[in-house]
């Protein structure tokens, strides 16, 4: 059974079809790429999965089971775990807090036992603290834990919402554009973060601009175009199919395929 | 000297029982950005459900505890009954709504419990303690003590616990909150609940100094809201600092000018921060960033 599976996925707004009529299966345990021109859906299909947004038709299944229905609290409980293209950090809270904010659902208590701090609730949150800062440190911000969150530069609090991510303990991290806007060197940083990630056991999902990025970690990649699926496959398979670039680069126009 | 430590003593007083309005407001509008205009009638509440259950024949400790569970059931009903089905709503909706609730409260008050004041036993009773020459009432002992230990849990409950996490991490941003596991409209549920808590305990620990009748949530709520805008509305130090300055200012001009100015204090005091310092005294500063 896949661990998550799109079935006849589609989202309409207004008279726009950004997701139509989508089935994608998805196996645990590897990396996979969601590629395709700007405008193709590959944001939309993220918050489809995680409850962001409501799908018109069609279903997402989660190890086999129909979540379509469920909120974004609880598919974030069932184990999905994602970052935003455009950050989406606490910024009233320290680096190390926004890891423990996501630490929440290992450890429901009352609000009584809370506010009484009932030793439960105390070796809940040294529980929780620690493993922030495990997480902390296996994203490389260290330096940063006690930093507020509003003080850290933008590579910095990219991989903070990775941490965060990790901290709900997913099965399943959505990762939108975590390479967006940083230099070649916090990329390849990035790449290997998403490694270490895999071999965790954790199954990614990429969605990214970088080719250089997508071709290098992706174990399959999906290729979207008008919120249509437009080929799965392995990098070089992706990198070989004449649709792909046609839909990168346009329909070929009459003088080009003359030059051509 | 002497005259003045009394002034003190009464504005300290009345000032916590501000901050824990405040704190009340500063509680709903972070989780919400809505500015509770039902908050008086939790203090309202409070005190008139321990007078009426203590009448009962109960016991007053269980009174007191009985009075505190009725306004937190009251103000989760509020949440779930006219906040919660306009969710979608602006913000300016909401307010409105939370004034419709507290004029509602009010009137089944009125209809409850009379038009009359009633008055509560102080709780270790009436007879007051020198202290340089003036009187110091036990039960001013009460709500000092009362209001630290909240202002305490509080603390602990918002830097200390996860809970607290997930609802200041809910105030910031719903959306990324939702999608690490946190059930925003639980939290929503439970800060209308703190909220309605601290007014009650407010409006108990005062009903034996200045009694209680069904409308007195009007001019505590204003009082604890000009509280927390003195502040800085959403900070919990800025309540607390802002509902002891006003408790102070009250007193002090009552004592010195003229009691009939009393209550104006509080409404300069709003006028004077939003002219100098429109973010408060203790203001986050919030910065935000792209």
């Amino acid at each position: 059974m896949s661990l998550l599976e799109l079935a006849g996925l589609t989202k309409r707004f207004g008279g726009v079809t950004a997701v139509d009529g989508l089935d994608v299966a998805i196996e645990a345990g590897r990396i996979h790429s969601i590629i395709g021109p700007n405008g193709a859906g590959k944001t939309t299909i993220l918050n489809l999965i995680t409850g962001v947004e409501r799908p018109d038709r069609g279903q997402v299944l989660l190890d086999g089971a129909d979540v379509t229905g469920l909120r974004s609290f609880e598919r974030a409980r069932r184990g999905v775990a994602r970052t935003f293209q455009n950050l989406q950090v606490f910024l009233n809270m320290s680096a190390l807090e926004n890891v423990m904010a996501g630490c929440d659902r290992l450890s429901p208590v009352g609000l009584l036992a809370a506010l009484a701090r009932l030793p439960r609730v105390r070796r809940a949150n040294r529980a929780a603290t620690a493993r922030a800062l495990e997480l902390i440190d296996f994203v490389g911000l260290a330096e940063w834990r006690d930093a507020a969150a509003a003080e850290l530069p933008y590579g910095a609090l990219k991989r903070l919402e990775i941490a965060r991510a990790l901290a709900t303990g997913p099965t399943l991290l959505l990762l939108d554009e975590p390479a967006a806007g940083l230099n070649a060197r916090e990329t390849a940083a990035i790449r290997d973060l998403i490694q270490a990630l895999a071999r965790t056991g954790i199954t990614v999902v990429l969605v990214e601009h970088d080719m250089r990025l997508v071709m290098g970690v992706s174990d399959h990649i999906l290729v979207v175009d008008q919120g249509r699926r437009l080929m799965v496959g392995t990098a070089a398979e992706v990198r070989a199919d004449p649709r792909v670039i046609q839909a990168y680069l346009g329909t070929a126009g009459a003088g080009v395929t003359g030059a051509a | 000297m002497a005259e003045f430590l009394q002034f003190t003593f009464s504005g300290v007083t009345v000032g916590a029982i501000y901050a824990l309005v405040a704190l009340g407001f500063a509680i709903i509008y972070n989780a919400s950005q809505i500015i509770n205009f039902a908050q008086g009638e939790f203090v309202m509440l409070g005190g008139m459900a321990t007078v009426v259950l203590a009448a009962a024949g109960l016991p007053l400790p269980v009174a007191i505890v009985g009075a505190v569970a009725i306004a937190v059931a009251v103000g989760l009903l509020l949440e779930r009954g006219a906040v919660e089905p306009a969710r979608h709503a602006s913000v300016v909706t909401l307010i409105i709504i939370t004034i419709g609730a507290s004029i509602f409260l009010r009137g089944v008050a009125q209809v409850l419990f009379g038009k009359d004041f009633h008055r509560l036993p102080a709780f270790s009773g009436d007879a007051p303690i020198v202290v340089g020459g003036a009187m110091l009432l036990p039960q001013t002992l009460w709500v000092l003590g009362v209001t630290a230990l909240v202002v305490v849990l509080l603390h602990g409950f918002f830097t200390r616990t996860l809970f607290g996490k997930a609802m200041l991490a809910t105030a910031h941003n719903p959306l990324a909150a939702a999608l690490v596991g946190i059930d925003t409209r639980r939290m929503l549920a439970v800060s209308f609940g703190l909220a309605a808590g601290l007014g009650a305990i407010a409006g108990i620990l005062i009903a034996p100094i200045t009694l209680t009748a069904y409308d007195v949530g009007i001019m505590l709520g204003l009082k604890g809201f000009a509280a927390a805008i003195l502040g800085g509305l959403g900070s919990f130090p800025g309540a607390i600092v802002g509902g002891l300055l006003l408790g102070l200012a009250e007193a002090l001009t009552a004592g010195y000018v003229s009691s009939a100015y009393k209550d104006a204090i509080a409404f300069v005091a709003i006028l004077a921060v939003l002219f100098v310092r429109p973010s408060g005294l203790l203001s986050l500063g919030r910065s935000e960033r792209v």
